[in-house]
């Protein structure tokens, strides 16, 4: 087990290094980073002197070594276009963004697992089929067109909750909402396929054939069983999730790491990018391995190797 | 097929008639502004949906949108599915440090949201129809790869490949007579779940400001645009959205009817 | 897992209250101002961006103000000026003006700020040669005198220092050890608001300065929320979040008038529009007769009508009347037929004639849209126009490398004095020109920056933008308006140097 773990942490190293590789390669080929963050009216060899003073001048393996050196401190360098740690901003954010994707995971457990159930036990009645059409919208309707769709209802017209930013509860209905959708969608989906295939296994007949009840039926033996394959797809779908942040936050103007990332881009702030490819892959990874280790511990059968 | 499967299908049917029709279907032309006519509400003879803010035919716009998205979806799906599918049946069949290295990229790939990754390239490239599809194809490949992968590992097991093996069967024959055709439901099971993933990507992106742009109706970027004045014509994020999430939704039920009947136990 | 739900819970729940709404607003006297990003530094001249200095100008006061109305320079933290030699400048200060943290206003702030600037630590963008790289030295005379010297006569000193390029800040506390990080942290100026806080991405928060020398401001606390969609700006306006939200488009002006929450107030803006006719690579717009032609056949009456709903300004020349240098010059009339005769006599066959324009998406108003209009408009001779729309880095990219089409969209400004528009923009080895090769032309810009005199400097100005009229380098286009949303409990007028200053705000009850 705790080789299997420190294996695990080995290669998360290894893949958070090579993304990081990567994007630090790709993101030189996107263009002058130096041009951006200057005033329009700058004489050009003004610039050149900035992009002297900052080391883009230098030869790239040069400056990919004095990232690595600094990577290896956990020094991104500053970013360019706030000349603030560029580690520091994206850690700022982080909070924001788990509060959001925890909210929709919680609104996804409470919301989409207990749907997929009842429409697994009551099969093909209409509460079934009611389910499968709010799944199959849910997965189709994308979620930046709903989040529009929902400020204008919600906050333009009925005015029941603001159009976005960071606060209270209120803030967070809307984005959270938008965020679980298509989550949502997919595990109640599966919930549903997977409790539907467990209700036809023997020790679900048997425990019937003993005399239990439906509902002690269902919560210990089914669920347990078909917790397997949700906690798989909930943890493949994670990652996802933090891609949707990237428009839900935009959409709503919250304040949180998806936003910085795609605003980095734009900007070409090189040294966010690369802190936020950081903490998302690491995030990401350790999560991946988080839902491994739940897996087996939810199916014992599941023996868990380095 | 089930009633799903098959509204699915009359959805998609739909959609490809009107992609394919749409200079029959409608006569404006999607790209001809008309000052005189600008953001016109539907419901006219001559604009039944309505006019965009160049006062362009939103209908023609819709139609030829479908175009767009198909072509988007059909491209991307064919590059990832022959890139991912190839490369995951060389990885699965020859073993060392290619499939190791093969399967390293995967892993650091999917370290990454794909929406997320997809943007990142897409800003690299440069915006335009020919680099959403690069960057979308660039993302998206990981999945064939991974899955066609795993499969070829089981498959090369079986006897029947052993056998055909010891018979001396060369390696390209083993790997497109005997596995290929193994795996070929996979492909097509993922090719269509990924579809609509495709296009509502595209879609995403152009929200944020890439992906492919004006004048070129496709509806992400009509999406995009549409933002500007969701407050005063609701019908320009309304009519390209619903068309979006229709075909989607057309896509995601064939999908799911396809996977039923041919991969049941494939989870994507 | 009962427990995490409930920890959860508990943190949903202190995340945080719902902001005041509007009319608790207007009791205590806050304003909210909705900005599409936020400042990228709190400590003053240290990097060049528009709204970055809009939100510190609250905070920190300049030499020389503007007059809102005239644009032209005027007393602030310095009561006056006046010219020593060609090469140096005199101001004498105001006295009696302290700093938020109490520290005496005095000669010795001035040259601690440019000290500050000029190291090269500091990374200062202002510290170059279009800002004040040219100034060699800062020499407190006495504690109310200080003399500006610069290396050759910078007529333009006088411009900067009424901009947001010099702001002021604290001798003493910039000195001490770590007092630029604390600076940075906590920004210390003369302005009428002090720095409450800054919550990255959401919002700054400055409180009214009770003894500001100008005397205290109306609102008791300015808010900036930063948000970066435009429609979510206009939601967060018409529930009421926000008091003012800047760049409202010509189209939404209806629904904000209509809303009874919000009315939308407009001003002519110093930020001009144009179409570059790239000349600095071969093509056809290297014809100054094709460039005029375009001009004849461009209808720009009919672009600011139809798609920009009149919320724009023609303007004839390269500057519009709020720059200083400005002289008027005539239009070239929409006159397809001029157009026509004018290509065929350059040898042109417009209905063979495949251009390429590159527009930037959503840095100016309707951007996008005026070009595929343009577009459109070019049509009607025969000429093929495909539009191509750039994210705003490659669009930059693209004009500093000259791998733009023959035509392209871009803006300038605040474009207030002559310098700053025709030198960047009609050199040719200058980042985001368009045009050059004028070797006349570039002799005349080099003397015109020199003049001290006014007069001289005016007529020399005049004649310039009677040459570029002539050359034609642009088509040109339009000053923007700034169309503003402001809620119906705030007073207050935008102004043409696109600067949001709550100082001129008041608050009233509805």
């Amino acid at each position: 087990m705790r080789a299997y773990v420190l294996s695990r942490l080995g290669q998360t190293v290894l893949v958070v290094a090579l993304s990081l590789t990567a994007v630090f390669g790709l993101v030189r080929l996107s263009g002058d980073p130096v041009l951006f963050f200057m005033p329009m009216d700058i004489q050009a060899k003004d610039v050149n002197e900035f992009r002297q003073r900052l080391g883009f001048n230098d030869p790239l393996l040069v400056q990919y070594g004095r990232f690595v050196g600094g990577a290896l401190r956990g020094d991104f360098g500053q970013s360019l276009r706030y000349r603030q740690s560029a580690l520091g901003l994206v850690i700022e954010r982080l909070p924001a963004t788990l509060l959001l994707a925890s909210t929709a995971v919680l609104l996804t457990l409470v919301v989409a697992v207990p749907l997929g159930v009842i429409s697994a036990v009551r099969r093909n009645t209409a509460v079934d089929h009611a389910a499968t059409v709010a799944t199959v919208l849910g997965q189709a309707v994308p979620g930046f067109w709903l989040g529009l769709m929902l400020i204008y209802l919600f906050s333009v017209q009925l005015r029941w909750l603001p159009t976005g930013g960071r606060g209270g509860l209120a803030h967070l209905v809307m984005p959270s909402i938008v965020l679980a959708a298509f989550f949502a969608a997919r595990v109640a989906r599966l919930t549903r396929s997977a409790v539907l295939e467990s209700l036809g296994e023997d020790y679900v007949l048997t425990a019937r054939a003993k005399g239990l009840a439906e509902t002690r039926v269902i919560a210990k033996h089914t669920l347990r069983n078909s917790a397997v394959p949700i906690v798989t797809l909930a943890g493949l779908e994670i990652g996802q999730l933090l891609g949707g942040a990237v428009i839900t936050e935009t959409v709503f103007a919250w304040p949180g790491l998806g936003r910085l990332t795609v605003q980095a881009l734009l900007n070409r702030d090189f040294p966010v990018v690369l802190a936020a490819v950081f903490v998302i892959s690491t995030t990401y990874t350790l999560i991946n391995l988080a839902v491994d280790l739940l897996y087996g511990w939810l199916d014992p059968r599941v023996r868990l190797r380095a | 097929m089930t009633f799903k499967a098959w509204l699915g299908l009359g959805v998609l049917l739909a959609v490809v008639v009107a992609a394919l029709g749409a200079p029959w279907l409608v006569p404006a032309d999607p790209v001809t502004s008309d000052f005189g006519s600008m953001l016109k509400p539907p419901g006219s003879a001559a604009h039944p949906l309505g006019t965009d803010q160049l006062g362009r035919d939103l209908l023609a716009r819709v139609i030829y949108g479908a175009r767009l998205a198909l072509f988007i979806g059909t491209c991307t799906v064919a590059v990832t599915a022959v890139a991912g599918g190839l490369l995951g049946l060389v990885a699965g069949f020859v073993e060392g440090w290619p499939s190791t290295a093969l399967m390293r990229i995967a892993d650091v790939q999917l370290s990454f949201p794909f929406i997320l990754l997809a943007m990142t390239i897409n800003v690299i490239v440069g915006l335009g129809l020919r680099n959403i599809i690069l960057s979308l194809s660039a993302a998206g490949w990981v999945v064939y790869a991974r899955v066609v992968r795993g499969e070829v590992l089981t498959v090369k097991e079986r006897d029947y490949v052993q056998a055909a093996a010891a018979l001396g069967a060369g390696r390209a024959r083993l790997l497109f007579r005997h596995v290929l055709p193994n795996v070929a439901p996979s492909i097509i099971v993922v090719a269509s779940l990924q579809f609509s993933q495709f296009i509502v990507a595209e879609a995403a992106i152009s929200f944020l400001g890439f992906g492919v742009q004006p004048p070129t109706p496709a509806w992400g970027n009509m999406l995009a645009e549409s933002r500007d004045y969701l407050y005063v014509a609701w019908w320009l994020a309304a009519f390209p959205g619903a068309a979006l999430a229709l075909t989607a939704l057309g896509v995601n039920l064939l999908g799911d009817w396809l996977r039923d009947s041919l991969d049941p136990k494939l989870r994507v | 897992m009962r427990r995490s739900l409930s920890l959860a819970l508990i943190l949903l729940i202190a995340a945080g209250v719902v902001p005041a709404p509007a009319q608790d607003r207007a009791r205590t006297k806050e304003v909210v101002v909705g900005l599409g990003a936020e400042p990228r530094t709190l400590i003053g001249v240290t990097i060049v961006d528009w709204t970055t200095n809009n939100m510190l100008e609250h905070m920190y006061d300049r030499l020389l103000d503007r007059d809102a109305k005239t644009l032209k320079p005027k007393p602030m933290l310095a009561t006056g000026w006046k010219v020593i030699n060609d090469t140096t400048w005199e101001f004498t200060l105001r006295r009696g003006v302290k700093f938020h943290n109490g520290e005496p206003f005095t000669a010795e702030s001035v040259k601690a700020t440019y000290e500050y600037m000029a190291n090269p630590a500091t990374k200062s963008h202002y510290w170059s040669a279009s800002y004040w790289k040219p100034v060699t030295a800062v020499q407190v005379v006495d504690d109310a005198t200080v003399r500006f010297v610069t290396e050759k006569p910078y007529p333009s000193l006088l411009d900067h220092a009424s901009l947001t390029n010099f702001l002021v800040l604290p001798a003493k506390a910039l000195r001490e050890p770590g007092g630029v990080e604390k600076l940075q942290q906590n920004p210390v100026g003369t302005g009428p608001f002090k720095f409450v806080e800054w919550k990255r991405d959401e919002r700054l928060v400055l409180e009214r300065n009770p003894d500001y020398w100008q005397g205290p401001a109306d609102a008791s606390r300015v808010t900036f929320r930063f948000i970066p969609e435009f429609s979510a700006r206009m939601a967060a306006l018409l529930s009421g979040e926000i008091d003012i939200m800047k760049d409202v488009p010509p189209q939404a002006v209806e629904a904000i008038d209509k809303s009874g929450r919000a009315k939308v107030r407009s001003t002519v803006s110093s930020r001009i529009n144009y179409l570059a006719l790239v000349n600095l690579k071969p093509g056809p717009m290297q014809d100054v007769r094709v460039r005029r032609a375009m001009n004849h056949a461009v209808n720009v009456d009919e672009l600011i009508a139809q798609v920009l709903k009149g919320r724009a300004t023609r303007m004839c020349g390269p500057m519009a009347p709020t720059n200083v240098d400005f002289a008027p010059v005539e239009c070239y009339k929409h006159d397809p037929a001029r157009a026509q005769a004018l290509f065929k006599e350059a040898g042109v066959d417009p209905t063979k004639l495949a251009l390429t324009l590159d527009t930037p998406s959503g840095r100016y108003p309707l951007d996008k849209d005026v070009s595929q209009a343009i577009a459109a408009q070019l049509q009607r001779l025969g000429i093929k126009v495909n539009v191509v729309v750039n994210e705003w880095g490659t669009h930059l990219d693209k004009i500093k490398n000259r791998n733009t089409g023959d035509l392209f969209f871009l803006g300038w400004g605040p474009a207030l004095y002559g310098q700053g528009t025709m030198d960047p923009l009609f050199r040719g080895d200058q980042t985001y020109s368009s045009y050059g090769n004028n070797k006349a032309l570039e002799d005349k810009l080099a003397r015109a920056t020199t003049l001290v005199d006014a007069k001289a400097r005016a007529a020399a100005y005049a004649e310039l933008q009677k040459m570029v009229h002539d050359e034609a380098p642009w088509v040109f286009l339009w000053q923007q308006h700034d169309l503003y949303g402001v809620a119906s409990q705030v007073e207050w007028s935008p102004r043409a140097d696109e600067k949001v200053w709550m100082y001129e705000a008041r608050v009233v009850a509805r």
